[in-house]
């Protein structure tokens, strides 16, 4: 389907972000979907690149336009940025599943760099709901924190960290996290692998009671379920280890169930 | 095979204008010669959110063995210019749960539903070609013999004309209510010699090309991109591959063609009819748009009327004749 660009913003050289205009993936699309954008603008027809590349609901608006945030890392990150207003992307989507929405709880979600994208509209619902909600936001730098502007109404208490103490606190997001003073319920993350095993380890370690979801990542063929290139090994109640499709069992994993270790 | 013709039937008695896209091969009828290729369109049932199933002119189903099989470790795909290098490992649920849980739900389509299938040995091609040509809802037999992805995925009995000639010889004395396509590798020096042996052993059809052996590496690990290390490439890399081969194939078998590789439009679907193909399939282009197929089958259609062919026959061969 195609979602005409209404706004595409570069933040700066490593983040863009862009609305588009589409009510049919409006209509699919809840807070931790995803969908594919096709490196093909318009009606163009060139095949390299050649695979659409996954990104995170970041936020809707009037039931019509969609924002999502773009890290520029390669080919067709970097071809986002040159996208103009009144082009059109093809897309496919809202795939996945959705975060779980709990109510009236004591939430914290913790983003790393472009893993802040599904916190915003995910923030937005969970508030809406009567949770009350902390943002850990963690980044390699400066540049890695997105204006809170975008944010929108995403949280109650923000917290950022940088690696090189840039900005906000110096160090990983997950310090942030066991220094605080709350007492969560719930916590969502999404970011780069790495962090995610961390804040699932720190989670259970202040209390093996909190429930933790993850948003997982996976370089995706298809996106619909029928390539299975982007499996994510987890552990099932009586030990066994499954591999799931990240683009149809996922992206949103229970965090206890993933095998990270098996993670390459 | 009957149930085919009779819902084609009552498909085609809906009005007076010829279906200049239909096609027969093997005695089955196809409203159009586009077929999702096998691995690419899971068992079909992804796709029914993004597309009218009833509108292809068939799938064929991802590779099925006897046993379920896990496929291999990850990273299993990786993007290469213009192609997908795979080595998913033919990873499948296995014929009981696809005759089960699959099937069932496919066959309430009216399209043509092509099992490929493939074993671990001899005993086993035999013992899921058996099943499969006795289950009900199954239009044709895909047999791949060109896996190049696991260690005994089938690569073997395509390694020598003799060794294909064996395994084709074998199947086709088990399967006696279907069409039988045995589906070939680009991997050998002369495919021609595959194409008469296998033609010789009373395959109904062959399709080919099956993936090409590739590799990627990652430069700053200093190893293969994919865990098996070397994977199948597919995509609009491998046309010219592809079409190079389905004309050797016309210019060698008499028995149907269905000729795939890098297919993303209508016009490419065009090319493989001119070098020779009956029909085509559609691999890579449904990752890159789930309604792929659709949309080439009506590009195809836009085609032969541009230039006034009335069937798929005007122009099968016209550029190698």
């Amino acid at each position: 389907m195609k979602a005409k660009v209404i706004k595409n913003i570069q933040i700066n050289d490593k983040y863009g972000y862009m609305v588009i205009e589409s009510k049919e993936l409006c209509a699919s699309s809840e807070a931790g979907k995803f969908f594919m954008v096709s490196p093909r603008l318009n009606n163009e027809t060139n095949s390299d690149p050649l695979i659409n590349r996954a990104f995170a609901i970041a936020d809707i608006f009037d039931d019509d336009t969609i924002l999502f945030i773009y890290q520029i890392v390669g080919r067709v990150t970097s071809m986002l940025t040159t996208v103009q207003e009144g082009d059109y992307l093809n897309v496919v989507g809202a795939l996945g599943k959705r975060f779980t929405i709990c109510e009236s709880k004591n939430v914290a979600l913790v983003a790393g760099g472009a893993g802040i994208a599904p916190m915003i509209i995910l923030g937005k619902k969970l508030r809406s709901n009567g949770n009350k909600v902390t943002l850990f936001y963690g980044g390699a730098s400066k540049k890695d924190i997105i204006p809170t502007e975008i944010l929108s109404t995403s949280y109650d208490n923000l917290e950022i960290a940088t690696f090189d103490g840039s900005l906000g606190l110096k160090g990983l997001v997950t310090k942030l996290l066991l220094a605080s003073s709350e007492k969560f319920d719930n916590v969502y993350t999404c970011g780069p692998t790495g962090m995610l095993s961390a804040v699932v380890k720190a989670v259970s370690s202040i209390d093996e009671n909190i429930d933790i979801e993850v948003s997982m990542e996976a370089k995706m063929g298809c996106g619909v379920g029928a390539c299975l290139g982007c499996l994510i090994p987890t552990i099932d109640k009586d030990g066994t280890v499954v591999n799931r499709r990240c683009c149809v069992e996922g992206p949103i994993f229970d965090g206890k169930t993933i095998s990270f270790e098996r993670l390459v | 095979m009957n149930k085919n013709n009779d819902h084609n039937k009552n498909n085609n008695s809906d009005n007076n204008v010829k279906n200049i896209l239909e096609k027969v091969i093997c005695g089955i009828k196809f409203k159009n010669p586009i077929i999702t290729a096998s691995g690419t369109f899971g068992y079909g049932l992804e796709f029914i959110r993004f597309m009218d199933l009833n509108l292809l002119g068939g799938i064929a189903i991802k590779g099925i063995s006897l046993e379920p099989v896990e496929g291999n470790p990850m990273p299993r795909i990786v993007e290469t210019s213009s192609g997908l290098l795979n080595a998913i490992g033919l990873q499948n649920v296995g014929v009981k749960a696809f005759v089960a849980e699959k099937l069932p739900i496919l066959k309430s389509f009216d399209t043509n539903i092509i099992v490929n299938f493939w074993g671990k040995s001899i005993d086993e091609y035999l013992k899921v070609a058996e099943i499969l040509d006795n289950t009900d809802g199954v239009d044709m037999l895909e047999m791949n013999i060109s896996c190049p992805n696991i260690k005994d995925g089938g690569i073997s009995f395509s390694s020598s004309p003799i060794a294909t000639s064996e395994i084709v010889n074998k199947v086709r004395k088990v399967i006696r209510n279907k069409p039988l396509i045995v589906k070939l590798s680009p991997n050998v020096t002369d495919i021609k010699e595959y194409l008469k042996v296998v033609e010789q052993e009373g395959a109904d059809s062959v399709s080919l090309i099956n993936t090409l052996i590739g590799m990627a590496i990652d430069i700053h690990k200093f190893k293969p991109v994919l865990a098996n290390k070397t994977g199948g490439l597919s995509g609009p890399a491998i046309k010219p591959v592809a079409l190079r081969m389905v004309y050797e194939a016309f210019s060698t078998v008499k028995i149907p063609i269905i000729g795939m590789g890098g297919i993303m439009t209508g016009n490419d679907a065009a090319e493989f009819i001119l070098a020779g193909a009956d029909i085509v399939q559609v691999g890579t282009a449904n990752f890159t748009d789930p309604s792929a197929a659709i949309n080439i089958s009506n590009e195809l259609r836009d085609y032969m009327i541009s230039k006034s062919f009335n069937s798929i026959d005007d122009f099968r061969g016209k550029a190698v004749i």
